[in-house]
């Protein structure tokens, strides 16, 4: 590990200014920045400690400013999973909160951390091996390499990493909006725009300006709670990334789809949606037919390097699962890993 | 794991257990330990 210095901010503005000022990375629970500083992935000179800023609510938003709730970006993974109004009204978030890490990772990891994480792609992680993304210029060590976890839509010749989030899968399709403050004051990022496709600036994981904090995440007030699924799979029943993962919320009326959402973890460097694909959904009755003519849809342009090849049948098949749990109502559990 | 409430269920002490070290040659055990305590206390009430 290098050298850095160390500094806690006791507001927001101190710790905008204090990152500005160094150059440094802020640290929340610190269960990806810490490893990767330990691992000499990331290099920062200056850490700006934000473990106590008050930051740590989750309240209703007033119905003045449209209502929802908002999740500061200090709340944990686990008491954002356990809070009664998002377990009430968002429980899809709280399904994909609970199907990630581990409980220990969950007390520790914070919302705001959770954005913000790291790909947890192979050749990021080893220094040993080109990477775009850790090094750029230097090439990428995954395209010809091992590529099971990696992505196969959106991807470019410089970068094959997946975003590893499940949370950021179900804010996705909860039209969730970031709140940040830097420099030249506070702004709000509608979700979708929030994560990046890698493109040939791989580096960059999002679209937050340098020294830009996430304050909170903002839930619309929107009502999916009846019709909602999160669908993991992966290697291990616990503990850990998917491969694939699907988010499907509806809302249904007489029988019909009125509108439905679907959003794919583990495919690509950001949470993927296709309003298209969701549109093939709009006024239909469910039927296993339009389920996997969505899915074809979301998977359009989807592109194999190998390894991962196996993920786009998986994919679609993961879609049209999760649209038929969602319609009936029953969701998928994160402790009977059973897939009904 | 029994006084935050979560876990109910032989599944459910799987999974909230999940993320431990040092439980992969003794944590059927750990589970069944588990399962009796609570099955106890709850024949206590």
């Amino acid at each position: 590990m290098n050298r850095f210095t160390y500094a806690r901010a006791d507001d927001v503005a101190a710790a905008v200014r204090l990152a500005a000022a160094a150059n440094g990375r802020f640290l929340a629970g610190g269960t990806n920045l810490v490893d990767l500083m330990k691992e000499n992935v990331e290099r920062p000179a200056a850490i700006v400690d934000i473990g106590r800023l008050p930051l740590r609510a989750i309240e209703p938003i007033d119905p003045r400013e449209g209502g929802g709730l908002r999740l500061g970006a200090l709340a944990t993974n686990a008491e954002t999973a356990r809070h009664p109004l998002v377990t009430a009204r968002y429980p899809v978030l709280a399904s994909a909160l609970l199907a990630g890490a581990s409980p220990q990772l969950r007390n520790a990891a914070t919302n705001g951390g959770n954005l913000n994480q790291r790909t947890r792609c192979y050749y990021f992680y080893d220094t040993a091996t080109a990477c775009n993304k850790r090094e750029p210029g230097s090439g990428c060590g995954a395209i010809g390499g091992v590529t099971r976890i990696h992505a196969i839509l959106g991807s470019s010749e410089a970068c094959i990493a997946t975003h590893p989030s499940d949370m950021c899968v179900a804010l996705a399709v909860l039209d969730a909006k970031v709140r940040v403050t830097g420099a030249g004051g506070e702004r709000v990022i509608p979700f979708a725009h929030y994560h990046r496709l890698p493109g040939d600036a791989p580096a960059r994981d999002n679209t937050l300006e340098p020294g830009e904090l996430v304050t909170a995440i903002d839930l619309p007030d929107e009502d999916f709670a009846a019709h909602h699924t999160y669908l993991k799979l992966r290697d291990r029943l616990s503990y850990a990334f998917a491969l694939v993962s699907v988010a499907a919320v509806m809302r249904m009326d007489g029988g019909r789809i009125a509108e439905a959402r679907i959003a794919l973890g583990g495919v690509a460097h950001k949470p993927w949606r296709v309003p298209e694909a969701e549109a093939v959904l709009a006024g239909q009755a469910p039927s296993p037919e339009r389920f996997a003519a969505a899915a074809e849809r979301v998977l359009d342009g989807a592109v194999g390097r190998g390894g991962n090849d196996f993920k786009i049948e998986l994919a679609r098949r993961a879609i049209a699962r999760a649209l038929a749990q969602a319609a009936a109502g029953t969701p998928q559990s994160q402790t009977d890993k059973r897939v009904a | 794991l029994l006084a935050e409430g979560v876990a109910h269920t032989r599944e459910e002490v799987r999974e909230w257990m999940s993320g431990n070290l040092c439980r992969c040659g003794a944590y059927t055990n750990i589970t069944d330990a588990i399962l009796q305590v609570m099955a106890d206390e709850r024949s206590a009430r």
